[in-house]
């Protein structure tokens, strides 16, 4: 059968093809009896709770934003340290308050005033200091005028410090808050995301948000069945202990190599049935009470990545 | 879709309920493989579920779905050694069938079996006709290809199973 041996169908049959009815589409409704098998509809109906219920990745948009706001915020603190050390060759005199930091900070040295008979009074004195002081005093303002600089560069820091502890506690309050607020809603609530709290936010604070890694997932669901104390894993028929299963998952996952990169898949392809004889693998838990692992799984899924 | 991107459960139920025979249908005959089929069938919805967020309603909802699904089988395709053999699902000759006497159910067997035949891309083309009844254009955008190449395929597949349902009639 190809496309050599047929001639195409001419426009009338394609015609009323595409009116409905034709012979052949009896034939095709006739054939089509079958559906979805209905183990997949829970499954997919229960992801989809479970989806509306988890609250969404961290939207990369925000995050590049979060992280440009973060820069932005490290480059000024560092040009603010930066302006306000002592310069090689500098020897201005400061004494103390953040005030008069400002004002060394808009000082603009004077050409020297050769041909003024009355050089007028230097406020902040410069190494360039006029020659009628004298070396030892001049010395000593340098000295506590480094002092004076030390002192506020420690006060900078300390209030830098005290700024950047202010500002995690605030981003750990958005974040709280954000996550109540996505948790009651979901499409709409991606614009909580761009909110201007995590603007401030340090890196830190996006960190605690990163979703587990999947592999880290499949570990944990396969620690979770190896740590069901009591329970009885039936596979085929036949009951096997939980290490024994855990351990039985472990080696169905590494069987299956690249094939699984996320939890779902692990659940999906290793941990829901027999590949033998497509029986569900089920759990009889110490109270009796049997379910399949796959709803066991996805459950325990739907709760870690809720946290 | 986008009451359910709003958390309304009920409105995806629905639309699950609608849709996923169809759905499954398509994929069955893409694969030929109830296993694959299953395979795919979980994937293009557990795609549909994460992707219900972006979903703008340019399009009825049947065709943005089976678009995923053609995407998610065009992969399946890449993934998988270019076969021609004939799965071993497809339904076995009417010999071998002696529970399938009913000539309607035979002839239907005849045209699965003619259908899995066809090339991937003309097959595609009847079963989104058949299926849910999708427009040549719509058909296109799923494809990816014209209007005029989803009709030439279309007059191909025709001619070929008219060839079967001749036979059989």
């Amino acid at each position: 059968m190809t496309q050599r041996d047929v001639r195409p169908t001419g426009d009338r049959e394609l015609e009323q093809y595409l009116e409905g009815g034709s012979k052949l589409s009896r034939r095709y409704r006739d054939a089509s009896g079958e559906g979805a098998p209905p183990d997949l509809d829970e499954a997919i109906l229960a992801q989809a709770r479970a989806e509306l219920r988890r609250k969404p990745n961290l939207n990369p948009w925000l995050a590049s934003m979060a992280l440009a706001a973060s820069l932005v915020l490290g480059v000024n603190l560092a040009w603010n340290l930066y302006q306000s050390a002592p310069q090689p060759g500098e020897t201005q005199v400061l004494s103390g308050p953040l005030a008069k930091k400002k004002a060394s900070d808009d000082f603009v040295p004077e050409p020297p005033a050769l041909a003024s008979p009355e050089p007028s009074p230097q406020p902040h004195s410069k190494a360039r200091a006029p020659a009628e002081v004298p070396a030892r005093e001049a010395l000593r303002e340098r000295d506590a005028g480094l002092a004076a600089r030390e002192e506020e560069k420690r006060l900078d820091v300390a209030q830098a410090q005290q700024r950047a502890a202010m500002a995690r506690e605030q981003a750990t309050e958005s974040e709280s808050q954000r996550r109540e607020t996505m948790s009651s809603r979901d499409a709409a609530g991606a614009s909580a995301y761009a909110a201007p709290a995590p603007a401030i936010a340090p890196m830190a604070a996006l960190a605690d948000a990163a979703p587990m890694p999947e592999a880290q997932k499949i570990d944990h669901l396969i620690n979770h069945i190896g740590n069901l104390a009591g329970a009885t894993f039936v596979r085929n028929g036949k009951d096997y202990g939980a290490t024994e299963a855990a351990k039985h998952l472990q080696y169905k996952r590494e069987k299956a190599g690249d094939r699984i990169k996320t939890a779902d898949d692990f659940i999906r392809l290793c941990a829901s049935h027999s590949f033998l004889s497509g029986d569900a693998y089920l759990i009889r838990f110490a109270d009796g009470r049997t379910r399949t692992a796959e709803d066991v799984l996805r459950e325990e899924l739907s709760r870690i990545e809720a946290r | 879709m986008q009451a359910y991107a709003g958390g309304d459960m009920a409105a995806f139920e629905a639309l699950y309920r609608r849709h996923k025979d169809a759905l499954y249908r398509y994929l069955l005959r893409g694969t030929s493989s109830p296993d694959f089929a299953a395979d795919l069938f979980q994937d293009v919805w557990k795609n549909l579920i994460q992707a219900r967020i972006r979903y703008r309603p340019d399009a009825p909802f049947g065709a943005f779905l089976f678009k995923l699904a053609h995407n998610r089988l065009m992969d399946h395709f890449r993934m998988q050694r270019p076969t021609t053999a004939v799965s071993e699902d497809l339904p076995a000759p009417e010999s071998e069938r002696p529970d399938h006497t009913v000539e309607r159910r035979a002839q239907a067997a005849r045209l699965l079996r003619a259908l899995a035949l066809l090339p991937a891309e003309q097959r595609e083309v009847i079963v989104l006709r058949e299926e849910r009844d999708l427009t040549l254009e719509q058909i296109a955008e799923i494809q990816g290809v014209g209007r005029e190449t989803v009709k030439s395929r279309l007059r191909y597949a025709l001619a070929k199973l008219r060839e079967v349902l001749d036979d059989a009639a």
